[in-house]
């Protein structure tokens, strides 16, 4: 289906008519093209399984589909069979045959592709059983791993710009209204309240406005917002819509950065058919409003995900930071008042429209409405996507959804907030996750990065590792920032490293003061948090390193060495031939033994070792 | 139209549009600032300028930099605390790795009483010294010059032609950036003929009258297109013009 949509009613004939053939074709094999799977294999996966269906003569009834990420990227290739919900996990072009035969044409389910608990042991079958997802509240990403992010039909069908044609019906101040009694606050990692954010926008003077989409999500190992975008573009087209109907701006920018392919090239698709239908351009869905959106591809600057820096770089300037006395809602890109949301912020806005202020409110805290998706990584069970409701505790995001620590480590500490997130220990683990709660603990929301440690994390490396990326992506323009972070890092590094002493940790505080106290913007401010929590929460390791020259968790190489447990050690080789060095010698069947001199403390005799007889100190 | 403001409990006025900085500087306080010139846009690098601020009706204060901070009515400025002196030291050590011996960082460490140095030099530094203010870059835009740029993040920052280009195609080699940088980093070199900078060699433009050097060639070209008025194959200095002048109203026959 195609052409313009001519008015509200038009958009609703469509969509009952998609969805009918929908329902008159039930079938679908969904394949994650996430690019997580996508990295895995999942697009020849999915051509292995259109030959089968074909080869099978099925393709008649059986509906195909590359769709957005499902969250559970550690499980792909990902492939949903729909209706019924069966999600078969690492799946490889030679399962292809035996999925189409035996589950899509006599219904019987592939065992060894099914999910199996790590804690339990047992084995599901539908998506929604699963620990990882039963304990997720699924709002923002419902759609991403159904829909074919690269057809509007698909959108559509589900109720796609339904909200954008009911906010037409209710008008600018109404929707204002219904954003701002929602509470939603903004999901870029401030926490500002989007309505009131909004408000001032459309309040602002002037008859050229803009609204922008902040896509630059730079955090290693979060991608909440690149996953939105691949699997679910036009909801944030239809949010961004929305908004520049109530701020009455009529040009939007998304600026997404570079190392997006797939999310550029999805959203440009999505843009293309949007206008096609008349959901974007002149008189959208026959009314009186005109509003097209720019792609904006930034350069991959962690910086850029500052607005102040963003607005400079859409501008063609430098992406550094300067001073805001005027808020962006009255002086923003070119001058002009601009209202800035991230990717998720406005993936929300539609649901907001179509199920009221009153349904988001009841979702997630007091003070912090709705949820929020976060990128679970590091040492726990199940990584991926989660969108939990906020309020959730960290054991329950982390335990529950996450269904804990592997090989049964202990677990020390997450980092919540990104990079220039603090790090907070297990007596916090019952703390709600939520906007101010987190603040408060000395962390922060940022925009969902979600960092699990175990006990063999070597909290000092860690603020180390966090440095280090910081001190690289501030922009240069402060000196505190700059040179500041840069020797934080050096003198994190002289305590891992063993030249450190009690004045080199006074030394680290007074410089963290100074860059927190006198630098720009919010990176500088905030990047010496991952230093300040651990040396609060974590001191006596800080101690242990500079008074005892020891690494308690083992990692800080030039305060360890490897030893073999005689007891222990059968005398296998295994080490002694894996050893780059060739520092560990012995007999076959007699306990080994380790020169410390050649010893590079690389691990892998630790790694190898099948009777954990390699001991560290 | 001019603004009241207090400045160490003292009321006084500046004129509207006017930075703290500023306003400080008139009312007689030695604000330190590396990175400022009154001709160019802030972009509050050095953070030096540090001072505490409060904003009328509100009951805290914050510490902020005072060169791109501009005046407004009421505002109470603390130019002198503990908690500036101890960051301003703090961000002047950072500043000294850069330019451990610049005679500008010397006699401001002995101003702030900061004696050992806490950090060991930078060795990798393109431009020895350069405290990457952007003083020089500012000034070459302000003039319409566009010759130089900040390239690079955080510790790679530097300053040199845009794109890291050998030379700066665009510098006319009128020297600013030299005049403006505060640690005097920029290298320039003068023959009889020819000056040299930012990887460029630029013929000189010389006195017709005593041979000293005015400017270069490509300089007095750009002014001249500048102001509309024709190219001279030759030029007086400044000096050779006052004594022309001063010779023509003492002769006899005026």
């Amino acid at each position: 289906m195609s052409g313009r949509l001519a008015d509200p009613r038009a958009l609703s004939r469509q969509r009952e008519a998609l969805a009918a053939a929908r329902e008159a074709r039930p079938r679908v094999v969904a394949v994650c093209g996430g690019t997580g799977c996508r990295a895995q294999g999942a697009m020849k996966v999915f051509e292995a399984l259109r030959a089968e269906v074909g080869a099978h003569g099925a393709d008649h009834t059986v509906g195909m589909r590359a769709t957005g990420c499902h969250g559970f990227c550690e499980r792909g290739p990902l492939v949903k069979l729909l209706p019924e919900g069966i999600l078969y996990q690492h799946v490889q072009i030679t399962d292809a045959a035996e999925i189409v035969e035996r589950t899509l044409l006599r219904g019987e389910l592939v065992e060894r592709l099914l999910y199996e608990d790590p804690v339990t042991g047992e084995r599901y079958h539908r998506e929604d059983d699963i620990a990882f997802y039963r304990h997720q509240q699924r709002i923002v990403l419902r759609d991403t791993g159904q829909l074919d992010p690269t057809s509007i039909d698909d959108y559509v069908a589900a109720g796609g710009y339904s909200a954008l044609a009911r906010a037409l019906e209710m008008g600018p101040e109404a929707v204002l209204e219904e954003v701002k009694r929602s509470g939603l606050r903004g999901r870029g990692g401030a926490g500002f309240p989007a309505g009131r954010k909004w408000e001032a926008c459309r309040n602002a003077p002037g008859d050229l406005k803009y609204v922008v989409c902040n896509a630059d999500e730079g955090d290693p190992g979060a991608f909440m917002d690149r996953s939105i975008l691949e699997g679910n573009p036009h909801c944030v087209i239809e949010g961004m819509a929305i908004g520049a109907l109530a701020m009455e701006a009529r040009e939007g920018y998304v600026y997404v950065r570079q190392e997006y392919p797939l999310a550029v090239e999805h959203l440009t698709v999505a843009l293309e058919q949007a206008r096609e239908r008349g959901l974007l351009g002149d008189a959208i869905l026959g009314s009186g409003l005109s509003f097209d959106i720019h792609v904006s591809r930034g350069g991959g600057a962690f910086v850029c995900g500052e607005a102040s820096a963003m607005m400079a770089s859409l501008e063609g300037r430098r992406g550094v930071p300067h001073r805001r006395l005027i808020h962006l809602s009255e002086h923003g890109l070119w001058g002009r008042p601009t209202n800035v949301n991230n990717v998720e912020s406005w993936a929300n806005i539609p649901h907001i429209l179509l199920n009221g202020a009153e349904w988001f409110r009841a979702i997630g805290a007091e003070g912090s409405t709705g949820t929020k998706i976060f990128s679970l990584v590091g040492m726990v069970n199940n990584t991926g996507l989660v969108e939990a409701p906020m309020g959730m505790t960290l054991r329950q995001i982390i335990f529950d959804v996450g269904e804990g620590i592997p090989d049964g480590k202990a677990f020390k500490a997450v980092q919540t907030g990104g990079p220039s997130g603090g790090c907070l220990p297990a007596d916090k683990l019952d703390v709600p996750v939520d906007f101010d709660t987190l603040v408060a603990e000395g962390s922060m929301m940022g925009s969902g990065g979600m960092i699990v440690m175990d006990e063999e994390t070597c909290m000092v490396d860690v603020a180390k590792y966090f440095l280090r990326f910081l001190a690289s992506e501030s922009c240069g323009n402060c000196t505190s920032c700059r040179d500041g972070l840069t020797c934080l890092h050096d003198l994190l590094g002289d305590v891992t490293e063993g030249r450190g002493t009690r004045e080199t940790i006074a030394l680290i505080e007074e410089l963290a003061e100074t860059v927190q106290a006198t630098s720009l913007c919010a990176l500088g401010t905030s990047a010496v948090n991952p230093v300040l929590s651990t040396l609060h929460y974590f001191r006596e390791e800080y101690l242990a390193h500079v008074d005892d020259k020891r690494c308690p968790a083992g990692v800080c190489k030039a305060l360890i060495g490897f030893s073999i447990d005689a007891e222990r050690c059968n005398g296998c080789t295994l080490c002694a031939v894996r050893c780059p060095q060739d520092a560990v010698a012995g007999e076959k069947k007699q306990p080994h033994t380790i020169t410390q001199e050649l010893c590079i403390k690389c691990g892998i005799c630790k790694d190898v070792c099948n009777r954990d007889a390699v001991l560290v100190q | 139209m001019d603004v009241e403001l207090i400045i160490d409990e003292e009321p006084v006025t500046a004129p509207d549009g006017a930075s703290v900085l500023e306003a400080a500087r008139r009312a007689g306080r030695d604000i330190p600032a590396l990175c400022h010139h009154e001709a160019v846009p802030a972009i509050a690098s050095c953070r030096l300028c540090l001072v505490e601020l409060r904003r009328p009706g509100r009951d805290w204060t914050q510490l902020t930099t005072a060169c791109d901070y501009p005046v407004s009515a009421g505002l109470e400025v603390v130019t002198d605390s503990p908690q500036i002196r101890k960051h301003r030291a703090m961000n002047l050590q950072l500043l000294l790795r850069r330019a451990p011996d610049a005679p500008v960082l010397r006699r401001l460490a002995a101003r702030l009483d900061v004696k050992e140095p806490l950090f060991a030099p930078v060795t990798d530094a393109t431009l020895q010294d350069c405290i990457l203010c952007e003083l020089c870059v500012r000034v070459c835009s302000t003039l319409g010059y566009n010759a130089l740029a900040a390239i690079g993040r955080g510790g790679h920052k530097h300053i040199g032609p845009p794109f890291g280009q050998a030379a700066a195609l665009d510098c006319v080699g009128c020297g600013s950036c030299r005049e403006a940088c505060p640690t005097e980093c920029i290298a320039m070199e003068d023959t009889a003929t020819t000056r040299t900078i930012w990887g460029r060699t630029l013929e000189l433009l010389a006195c017709e009258r005593c041979g000293r050097t005015i400017t270069t060639k490509a300089h007095a070209a750009a002014m001249a297109a500048e102001t509309d008025l024709p190219v001279k194959s030759s030029e007086l200095c400044e000096v050779c013009k006052a004594r022309i002048t001063s010779e023509r109203l003492a002769s006899p026959g005026r």
